[in-house]
């Protein structure tokens, strides 16, 4: 203000040079960051269409069940593991590690080290799932929910993970940035977790109930400590970081986190109320989802309160559209999730199609939402190619957003009846079997919108990569800027 | 001060971690090991272990539970599944086949409910033949289509709409063994230590 | 095993545990680590100069939409 013109010159041409040398960091680290991220995202939309046509191969086993009846490798008791694993370990795993990647550069400051690490690990990661989906479908499943993979097929994804984990540690070791944001805390605390989730639940320490506790043990914690923090990461960096305002409170992102971990981490036997198992440890499980109402709130808070005062971005931009519509879901599946794990709601619930629409709202409307947002974000500034057909964003949206609420409306509803008939002795078994068929049908529509939602989204991203379509300049928004502009 | 940031940060980590895990998983499993199986309960035949295989191999534990549970908690009683099912049930099980879905019945005690073979090999021929409106895959690759049944083979008896022509249905082994072990779900034998009836009016949060 | 010693190790562990954490809870107090100054300032670190606070970043090419001086104006 009082400086000389010349002063006033000075200063300006002294933040220019700054704007520029930030520029010229963030592009460097970003270009590290690429290839590796690439071939991860890459990765998981396959699986995400492997997944997907798996799934709603499925689901209409049960609507036809003697569709394909003769063919051993496709009935439903292959295919269901088969779509579980690919879309988890698949999908969210390897697409979660290309977010992850590129985070991890652009939080830590600094180009990735070791990048060859990540080639290794994403291709074994590949290899893994392969043939773990192949040794399934052809007899070889392993015999417990979410760990069907036979050893040598859970022990390489077990090796990729750790290269990714080394090559990511490694970065974050030679970090150029003195403060570590919320993001990378969950994603240390998950890179941490997971492979020691990972190899004792495939070690085969247990038998019996025992065995019983630590496959829901391990079924719930493979969400609270990789899934999750995918989700939760992605969030806390693009919500801010697209709008442009920092979050709304960090000392709700440190009470959110800690109490996250902590009780999170105990989660897991309420999938087995009413089961065998000492009744004391099934409630300290259902004490535990109780409390997560507080990470819970705290994330909801500020998530929704970041974006609260810029809904006009979330009308025209993709990625906070997706994003944010991610972070609604975790909400509501959060309080779902602990609501559902008491045992008055457990006692119709549990055994039904209910927990099935309940894990679809936490994986695809959550985790896979935010995913796609990421992607829709780090692409184009990967391939130096804005999307360019906005159209197939917004049917992308809709298909994905109005597929998986039919999925989770139905099985909900569905499951809920199915609950109660199966806890009336005077219906007959089967009437509770016949009276799921038109919710299960629903499912196999909402299921279908998802997947047609996932060629469109695979078939943008292939022009994205090869730099096809027109070129835009202008940014690929839902809307045109004049409307979205009123912010 | 950076490095002890980040000391505590992955000390609290692990902490939480080992913390959930011992507490749900290692405490229970202690108190479960020492768990005598009862006198009554079989160690699986080879051929059971076989079927066994087969069950897990054709994923039916994603639609069939193996547990039942006690009076007064949803109606497995009432529908005459067993009585309440105890850790001891399962001290012969690797992997554990508890289940978490009910799209079909439970399946702890098929064996005392159903014990006969036949409907068995009919039912995972083609499930609709003896359980009408039934959603179950068919397992037909259990079975063999031939011309004749061999010796101490025996043809199931199928009704004419699905018969092959000129032709007789065979179960394999597979489907034997897997038949096997359902036929040796039976876990009606007492046990000492039954849950106690759910105290609807205090238990329940 | 039976009950006793796991009982014992378990004990142990909670002790050891439990210091631990108080340790690192005391260590958190003496340094600050819970001030909402420097959490903060913590939150901002998403930003640099050139994609600043204030500046949405949901576009690839720095060009300005045509509005976005009148988005200024109004």
């Amino acid at each position: 203000m009082s400086g000389t013109p010349t002063d006033v010159k000075r200063a300006r041409a002294t933040g220019h040079d700054q704007r520029i040398a930030d520029e010229v960091l963030r592009i460097g680290i970003d270009a590290s960051a690429a290839s590796p991220t690439v071939l991860y995202l890459l990765s998981g939309i396959a699986w995400l269409l492997i997944g997907s046509v798996a799934g709603v191969a499925a689901s209409l086993k049960l609507d036809l069940p003697d569709w394909l009846g003769g063919v051993g490798p496709l009935t439903f008791g292959r295919l269901r593991p088969v779509h579980l694993n690919t879309v988890t370990y698949g999908w969210i795993s390897l697409a979660g590690s290309g977010m992850i990647v590129w985070l991890m550069g652009r939080l830590c400051r600094t180009e990735i080290r070791w990048p060859g690490l990540l080639y290794a690990s994403a291709i074994l990661w590949n290899i893994g799932l392969a043939a773990g989906s192949l040794l399934v479908l052809f007899g070889y499943n392993a015999g417990m929910e979410w760990l069907e993979f036979p050893l040598p097929a859970a022990a390489i994804i077990a090796l990729a993970f750790v290269l990714f984990a080394v090559s990511m540690f490694r970065t974050f070791a030679d970090r150029q940035v003195e403060h570590v944001y919320v993001s990378l805390w969950y994603i240390l605390a998950s890179m941490t977790w997971f492979p020691i989730l990972y190899v004792i639940a495939n070690a085969g320490l247990y038998q019996g109930v025992g065995e019983a506790a630590m496959n829901w043990w391990y079924g719930h914690n493979a969400i609270t400590v990789w899934f999750t923090p995918i989700g939760l990461a992605g969030a806390y960096y693009f919500i801010p970081k697209v709008i442009g305002r920092p979050i709304y409170s960090y000392y709700l992102g440190l009470l959110g986190f800690w109490s996250f971990a902590l009780f999170y981490n105990w989660n897991g036997l309420h999938h087995l109320v009413g089961g065998p198992l000492p009744t004391w440890a099934i409630s300290v499980s259902i004490v535990a989802s109780l409390m997560m109402f507080v990470p819970v709130l705290a994330v909801a808070v500020n998530h929704h309160m970041t974006a609260l005062g810029h809904l006009q971005s979330v009308r025209y931009s993709p990625t906070l559209r997706f994003v944010v519509f991610g972070a609604m879901s975790y909400t509501a599946v959060s309080f779902q999730g602990s609501l559902e794990a008491t045992r008055s709601v457990q006692e119709v619930a549990h055994f039904t199609h209910y927990t099935i629409g309940h894990a679809h709202l936490g994986m695809y409307a959550f985790v896979t939402m935010v995913l796609f947002g990421a992607i829709y974000y780090i692409l184009p500034r990967i391939a130096k190619w804005e999307w360019p057909y906005p159209v197939l964003i917004k049917a992308h949206f809709w298909l994905s957003a109005v597929g998986v609420m039919l999925y989770f409306v139905a099985l909900t509803v569905g499951g809920w009846l199915q609950g109660l008939a199966m806890n009336t002795s005077a219906v007959p078994f089967l009437d509770t079997v016949q009276q799921t068929l038109p919710w299960l049908w629903a499912r196999s529509v909402g299921g279908s919108m998802m997947t047609i939602a996932h060629f469109i989204f695979a078939a943008h991203v292939a022009l994205v990569i090869y730099r096809a379509g027109p070129m835009r300049f202008a940014p690929a928004w839902f809307r045109k800027a004049e409307e979205g502009a009123a912010e | 001060m950076m490095f002890i940031r980040s000391f505590v940060f992955f000390l609290g980590v692990l902490a939480t971690f080992a913390l959930g895990w011992v507490g749900i998983v290692g405490i229970p499993d202690i108190m479960i090991a020492r768990v005598q199986p009862p006198a009554e309960l079989k160690r699986y035949t080879a051929d059971q272990l076989f079927g066994r295989r087969m069950y897990i191999r054709e994923g039916c534990l994603y639609c069939h539970s193996q547990q039942v549970r006690a009076e007064g908690f949803g109606s497995d009683q009432a529908r005459f599944w067993g009585r309440a099912s105890v850790p001891a049930d399962y001290q012969y099980d690797k992997p554990h086949l508890l289940g978490t879905m009910r799209t079909g019945p439970d399946l702890f005690n098929i064996g005392a409910r159903q014990p006969n073979e036949d409907w068995h090999l009919l039912h995972l021929y083609n499930p609709r033949l003896v359980s009408r409106g039934s959603v179950m895959p068919p397992y037909p690759w259990l079975f063999e289509v031939k011309a004749a049944p061999g010796p101490r083979e025996k043809a199931l008896v199928l009704p004419d709409s699905v018969a092959p022509a000129g032709r007789v249905v065979v179960p394999t082994a597979e489907a034997h063994a897997l038949v096997a072990y359902l036929l040796g779900m039976n876990h009606t034998y007492p046990v000492s230590q039954t849950p106690a009836p759910y105290d609807t009016a205090h238990a329940r949060p | 095993m039976t009950l006793l010693p796991a009982a014992v190790v378990i004990v142990v562990v909670a002790i050891v545990g439990a210091s631990a954490a108080l340790a690192a809870f005391f260590w958190a107090l003496r340094t600050r680590q819970f001030s909402i100054k420097q959490l903060n300032e913590g939150a901002t670190v998403i930003f640099d100069n050139a994609e600043d606070i204030g500046t949405p970043t949901d576009q690839l090419f720095k060009n300005p939409p045509p509005d976005k001086d009148e988005r200024n104006a109004h």
